[in-house]
């Protein structure tokens, strides 16, 4: 699947340049051209749009005030002549500050940075941020002591917890935090309707769960976990909970 | 004292090669070679040409007419390349006294000014009407553009510059008006050259 690009920029050749190039790569499409920002807030309105290369100054709307009104941000890639907004882009979470004129090379390796964060995104794009904690009055996040830090983990972004000793790792997409607390200690704390413990190393959080085959439960990420010998009655409770 | 003060207030406050159009232009220079577009080549002559007459003339007291006004015709040029749409230009040229002097890069103020607060942002076809006379030591320099009025129309800062060094340059024999009138932003300038 190609990665649909809008193009948003005052100038246009700046768009001669930069159509010339998508067409270079394989994994991106010209989904649409703006030449205003306000024109920009409209087409977002009305089309999927997965990349935006986006000028900063523009008539009326900067570029990254028109960031700032979106409430659901696309990968952005700006692309100024100016070097001083590089920093307050980044705030902004862009993926790449490109300095007109720039070479393919360099607009290649801008893309292949926004691709990486697109097939990221996509494995993570798991139920949005999970009301039903919320709504049930249970937390929808905790924190979790690493190293010298409290870091606060969303709980619906969980894919699952692993013992390791007096340590547990809390697995978010491909990397995890680790924390020294016990296995134990988590399960009374999060949310069994949500998670459930597995394995005498293993607590799983159910909406990831892909199948079931065996003693093994996949996840949607392809990673296999195994079902302990003294938990086999979860299974039964897993079926009957999803509906089936 | 007194004299070196003012001459280094005039060199701030002298144009400096905008960075922002300087970029773009060069992006669209750009975009013209990698189209191989028989434009290239001249357009690079002018931004050449342009780039020469700020920093080596700009950095001289007095210049020739003729050459601001090649200048301005050259910044005219790259400027309606970065334009989306056509550009309804006239430059009226009446009676020009070619070697009459001047203090250099102030008629451009007018003109920047026009782009940035006018053209660019116009979502309608823009027009800019310009007209020029100099003679008998007198200049009269006057710049019409479309103009639709925006909810932060700050005056630039580009315009109090040059009234600051009209008054620095040309004292009591200046004088500059700006308008509105009918969507239409109007500069006129006088200058006594004696």
């Amino acid at each position: 699947m190609k990665m649909r690009c809008l193009i948003v920029d005052d100038e246009p050749l700046a768009h001669d340049v930069i159509l010339n190039y998508i067409n270079e790569v394989p994994f991106l499409e010209t989904a649409g051209q703006c030449y205003r920002a306000t024109e920009a807030l409209e087409f977002l309105n009305k089309s999927e749009i997965d990349l935006i290369f986006l000028d900063i100054r523009m008539p009326k709307l900067s570029g990254l005030d028109f960031l700032r009104t979106l409430q659901k941000q696309p990968l952005v890639i700006i692309t100024s002549a100016y070097e001083q907004h590089a920093l307050e882009s980044f705030d902004l979470d862009v993926c790449d500050y490109l300095l007109k004129p720039f070479r393919f090379e360099r607009f290649l390796k801008a893309c292949n940075r926004a691709l990486t964060r697109f097939n990221m995104s996509k494995e993570n794009s798991y139920p949005a941020p999970t009301e039903e904690f919320v709504k049930t009055g249970e937390p929808a996040g905790i924190y979790l002591k690493s190293d010298k830090k409290f870091v606060l983990q969303q709980l619906n972004r969980i894919l699952y917890l692993e013992s390791l000793g007096n340590y547990v790792k809390v697995w978010e997409g491909a990397g995890f935090i680790l924390t020294p607390r016990t296995l134990s200690s988590f399960e009374s704390q999060l949310p069994a309707d949500n998670f459930v413990r597995i394995h005498k190393s293993y607590i799983l959080n159910k909406r990831f769960i892909h199948f079931i085959e065996g003693n093994s439960i996949h996840l949607k990420n392809g990673k296999e976990l195994p079902l302990g010998k003294n938990y086999k009655h979860v299974l039964k409770a897993l079926l009957t909970d999803a509906g089936l | 004292m007194e004299k070196e003060k003012t001459r280094t207030e005039l060199d701030l406050l002298k144009l400096q090669l905008n960075p922002h159009f300087f970029f773009n232009t060069l992006n669209n220079l750009y975009a013209l070679s990698l189209q191989q577009s028989p434009k290239t080549p001249e357009s690079i002559l002018q931004l050449s040409e342009l780039m020469r007459y700020v920093i080596y003339k700009g950095q001289q007291p007095l210049v020739r007419i003729e050459e601001e006004v090649r200048y301005l015709t050259d910044y005219l040029h790259l400027q309606q390349l970065r334009l989306r749409k056509n550009l309804d230009l006239q430059f009226e040229k009446n009676k020009i006294e070619s070697q009459q002097t001047l203090a250099p890069l102030l008629l451009i103020v007018l003109l920047e000014n026009a782009f940035k607060h006018g053209i660019e942002v116009s979502e309608d076809a823009a027009f800019l009407r310009l007209e020029l006379s100099c003679e008998n030591e007198r200049l009269y320099f006057r710049c019409e553009n479309s103009f639709e009025p925006q909810p932060s129309n700050e005056s630039g800062i580009g315009l109090s510059n040059l009234k600051r060094r009209l008054l620095l340059l040309y004292p009591e024999k200046h004088r500059l008006d700006t308008f509105i009138k009918n969507n239409t932003f109007t500069a006129v300038l006088e200058l006594d050259l004696s």
